[in-house]
């Protein structure tokens, strides 16, 4: 239990390390790793212990006192979210959503530690339910929180007075960081959002909207603070007091104690904890007067930095912060752009890792961006930000100069050149970084190297783009349906039905910006995959649950043909949805009998035009891996009866169930006459439907058909060979 | 912080990422970079194929076509540096100046090359006594602490002290044979690589040698510092 992610990769690693200290034939240096070792594997251990029993069970309206910092409440909508701390230290997350927007006021006006008393419902984290999905329940554990908490009601609210002197500096530096985000509020646009990124640490809301090419090509680790914005703040801080006559003794023993306040004022993050601790330590053996190497240094700052967060390493910003900062250890006698092209090709595992795709311009906006970011953009950014609080005309002048410098970043990130990788499997990655190290240490001849890397690239994106498996999935995106039918080598990509959410309007409130769970979910999984393209998005009817995010798709993926049930493609609701995103007549309205050309289904409802409703959903049939499928929509009892009249043959191995599983589908004589081997459920998690109705199961259970559930099951993925019977995997039962 | 044994400027031990991550011992330099990259290395395929000298190919150089037309023996030396001013003023300091320490700035290389070239017994050149006296060390068991020799060589009791290295070439090539065999049985069927740190005009390895290949060994190799 001491080692987190892929077991093989880290003992592999360990052990090799252990070989390597063991060659150096030093037989005291040999005790003390493995004491280390020890030491550390058994500290794991007994944090890992120790969070368990922090952990606290589930259970709902629990009373609670939780110790909240003000700059780590975030009010979004009409939803609350803070992390706090309770009693025994734990720290965790907790959402209230508010329903009176007088509620609102109890909030904004906290303007200092407090402690809230409330009554929630405790439980764990949210765990994925679908391959390659973002798992939050691993990252908060990771980051060392262990619960989330949905807060019915918040009884009262009381100021905290510490009485600790840590507490006092630790709780002073929070409320100053939440007076400086709360003052730069009245910032204008761009440099608002500059300004809190770059200085403050704080991402707003719109931040990922207004830096959408910053984070594209590639930029988006400018935004996490860390060495460049410790190198400012130090410079800053020397420079003037250096204009003030000051020592530079007085001035590094000042900036010893500043840093750590820096990093607390900033947000806390990992990354900049590396660089902090790097620069305390030069700054220490500058002081007592012994010289650290470099790569001690920054040995010693990983094992500080996994002393306070063990699992660090385990996330992408981290993983980028540390491999990025090694390497550059290696590479301070390399011209600027070779140590570019090396620290890209550095990062490019886990970038692939973990977002799949890749901008080539990613590499020419570092080359080019990078210098111009830390000498004009962010001095310029500092200064507007600080001078801008006082001074109107300074603000806006520099928000125009930031905003020319963004749209021109927004507008270089629309060119074409993103690359949609997928997913490399592990193995392949680290053969590459193991390689991109060799090139990196290889002085002399690289030819055979480089060469290595760009063919261990090309098999691996070969492998992802012309897979030998074809598959038919039902994702877990919640209440709604979302299917991949996918044939092997990728012959064809169809996707059926978007998902979405239905919007309730909460009236007195801003409107939420959440990401939708076709990006989260399903684009995603479709970009592991390497895919961006899609030949057919069918839609089987109008409903928010099936075509809600039909917009996101259209945005985030080529869609070459949009097929609807015949009468939709006339639905002003519709159409209104798809406005601007595909052109008319890629919209192709289907009915009963029709076969798309190169599309592997063959529709068998509706029989006459209607407006998309319930009733006129398309119903596809196709076979597949040995297989034959049906996908009902939300198809009522009459319109099953109906296909069963004109297709009195029709037999069918797998059926997706009509509706979610609700009793207005599902009719027991159609059932019977489909004979299907296995059903599947699509519908929420505590739905306010009651999805999948009792008679539904019921009638299951009398005719012995099992079924999967993606309320139980998660991700639901049928896998085949060409012509060959495949196999199912459900990700639930996988993963657990 | 340590600091260059040559140049007395004091110098990082940052590693490099191959020294980092390879399995082997590292080895800790003694002198910095820069005074290291002054000794200029021969590489065997730029060298001449019998007394080691840098050439511009793998070719037998004019001196040694000399001593092919005297003698028929079968003996190849191999030099690692270039005798040039920066291994002239180290062997200045080292030898003549006595400045033991220095050693240590070629001895994890030459160690390697004694073990790369997998004789039998290794055999340093040895001193006379009287340099013993006033030296204190020989300068080529100076080099190789950590190498196993053997001695089964002496200086002739009666051998009148005169250096080697104030004498002029053509002294030196006429000097006469100034080691005895002390100890054969060491020899015997043996392959053997005699060391020296310079290697001149040949005249004091090549002694070596013959003596060595007389008393029955089945081959005699040389590896000198510099040429």
């Amino acid at each position: 239990m001491t080692l987190y992610g892929n077991k093989w990769l880290g003992l592999a690693v360990v052990a090799y390390w252990f070989i390597r200290i063991l060659c150096l034939r030093r037989l005291r240096l040999v005790f003390i790793s493995a004491g280390l070792l020890l030491m550390f594997g058994l500290f794991f251990m007994s944090f890992n212990h120790h969070q368990r029993q922090l952990r606290l069970e589930p259970r709902e309206n629990a009373t609670l006192r939780l110790q909240v910092q003000p700059d780590q409440i975030d009010l979004v909508g009409n939803q609350l979210r803070l992390t706090g701390k309770l009693p025994n230290h734990a720290k965790v997350t907790a959402i209230y959503f508010l329903n009176d927007p007088q509620e609102i006021n109890r909030f904004t006006s906290v303007s200092t530690t407090v402690n809230l008393m409330i009554v929630g419902d405790i439980s764990e984290p949210l765990q994925s339910t679908n391959i390659n999905e973002f798992d939050r329940r691993r990252y908060d554990e990771q980051s060392g929180i262990l619960n989330t908490i949905k807060i019915n009601e918040v009884q009262r609210i009381t100021p905290v007075k510490a009485a600790r002197f840590s507490a006092i500096i630790l709780n002073g530096c929070h409320v100053a960081r939440y007076r400086a985000v709360q003052a730069s509020n009245q910032l204008p646009g761009s440099l608002k959002t500059y300004y809190q990124g770059l200085v403050l640490g704080a991402r707003n809301q719109n931040f990922y909207e207004q830096l959408s090419g910053v984070k594209q090509l590639g930029l988006i680790h400018l935004f996490s603070i860390s060495g460049l914005h410790v190198t400012l703040f130090m410079a800053i801080v020397e420079r003037s007091l250096t204009v003030l006559k000051r020592s530079k003794r007085l001035i590094e023993w000042l900036l010893l104690g500043l840093l750590p306040l820096y990093f607390i004022f900033t947000g806390g993050a990992t990354g900049l904890l590396r660089a902090i601790l790097m620069a305390e330590h030069r700054l220490l053996a500058n002081r007592l007067g012994f010289k650290v190497e470099s790569i001690d240094n920054f040995g010693l700052t990983l094992l500080i930095c996994t002393l306070i967060q063990p699992a660090l390493l385990m996330q992408f910003g981290n993983q980028l912060s540390f491999g990025l900062a090694f390497c550059l250890l290696f590479l301070n006698d390399v011209s600027f752009i070779k140590q570019t092209l090396l620290m890209n090709l550095v990062s490019l595992p886990f970038i692939l890792f973990h977002v799949f795709e890749w901008h080539v311009l990613s590499l020419l906006s570092n080359l080019l961006v990078l210098p111009l970011f830390s000498v004009v953009i962010f001095p310029l950014t500092f200064i507007g930000g600080v001078m801008g609080l006082k001074f109107q005309l300074i603000a806006q002048f520099v928000n125009v100069l930031i905003g020319w410098f963004n749209d021109c970043l927004n507008g270089i990130a629309t060119l074409p050149g993103m690359i949609t990788f997928g997913k490399p499997p592990l193995e392949g990655l680290v053969i590459v970084f193991v390689l991109t190290l060799i090139l990196i240490g290889q002085r002399g001849r690289t030819g055979w190297i480089k060469l290595t890397i760009l063919a261990s690239y090309v098999v691996m994106f070969m492998g992802i783009h012309l897979p030998m498996n074809g598959e038919v999935t039902y994702f877990d995106i919640g209440q709604g349906d979302c299917f991949l039918v996918r044939e092997p080598f990728n012959r064809s990509v169809s996707m059926i039905d978007t998902g979405g959410r239905l919007n309730f309007k909460t009236p007195g409130f801003r409107k939420v910006t959440a990401r939708s769970r076709a990006e989260t979910i399903t684009i995603n999984y479709l970009k592991s995959k390497g895919i961006a393209h899609l030949d057919g998005l069918y839609l089987s009817h109008k409903d928010a649950d099936h075509t809600g995010d039909t917009p996101v798709v259209l945005r985030n993926l080529r869609v070459d043909h949009v097929y609807v049930p015949k009468g939709m493609q006339q639905n002003p609701d519709f159409l209104k949805r798809v406005k601007g995103l595909i052109s008319t007549n890629r919209i192709m309205p289907l009915q009963a009998g029709n076969q798309p050309a190169y599309s592997p289904f063959k529709v068998v409802h509706p029989f006459k035009p209607g407006l998309g409703e319930n009733g006129d959903s398309m119903v596809l049939y196709c076979e597949m891996g040995n297989l034959s499928w049906l996908f009902t929509g939300d198809l009522d009892r009459d319109g099953e009866r109906e296909i069963i009249r004109q297709y009195p043959g029709l037999k069918v191995d797998v059926l997706k169930l009509g509706h979610h599983g609700s009793k207005t589908s599902s009719d027991p004589e159609v059932l019977k006459q489909l004979s299907p081997k296995v059903g599947i459920i699509s519908a929420g998690r505590k739905n306010r439907y009651g999805h999948p109705n009792e008679e539904t199961l019921a009638t299951l259970a009398k005719l012995r058909i099992p079924y999967f559930n993606t309320q139980v099951d998660g991700m639901i993925t049928y896998t085949f060979r060409n012509h060959q019977t495949g196999s199912w995997k459900t990700f639930l039962k996988e993963n657990r | 912080m340590a600091e260059c044994l040559l140049c007395h400027r004091s110098m990082s031990h940052q590693l490099t990422l191959t020294q980092l991550l390879l399995p082997v011992p590292i080895e800790k330099r003694c002198c910095c970079e820069r005074c290291w990259q002054q000794f200029e290395a021969i590489h065997s395929d730029k060298a001449c194929s019998v007394c080691g000298r840098q050439l511009t190919t793998r070719t037998i150089c004019q001196d040694c076509q000399k001593w092919q037309k005297q003698a028929t023996m079968e003996f190849k030396n191999r030099a690692c540096f270039v005798y040039n001013e920066a291994m002239q003023a180290f062997m200045q300091q080292y030898k003549f100046a006595g400045d033991y320490r220095l050693a240590a700035v070629f001895e994890p290389f030459f160690r390697q090359q004694v073990n790369r070239q997998k004789a039998d017994i290794v055999v340093p050149i040895p001193v006379s006594e009287e340099t013993m006296q006033t030296r204190g060390f020989n300068q080529v068991m100076g080099l190789l602490p950590n190498v196993v020799y053997q001695s089964p060589l002496a200086i002739k009791s009666n051998w009148h002290k005169v250096r080697q290295s104030s004498k002029n070439r053509h002294d030196r090539l006429q000097s006469p044979q100034p080691f005895i065999i002390s100890r054969p049985e060491l020899i015997a069927g043996k392959s053997v690589l005699i060391v020296d740190d310079v290697y001149t005009t040949g005249r004091t390895i090549r002694h070596a040698a013959k003596l060595i290949q007389d008393a029955g060994a089945r081959q005699v190799n040389g590896l000198t510092l510099a040429r």
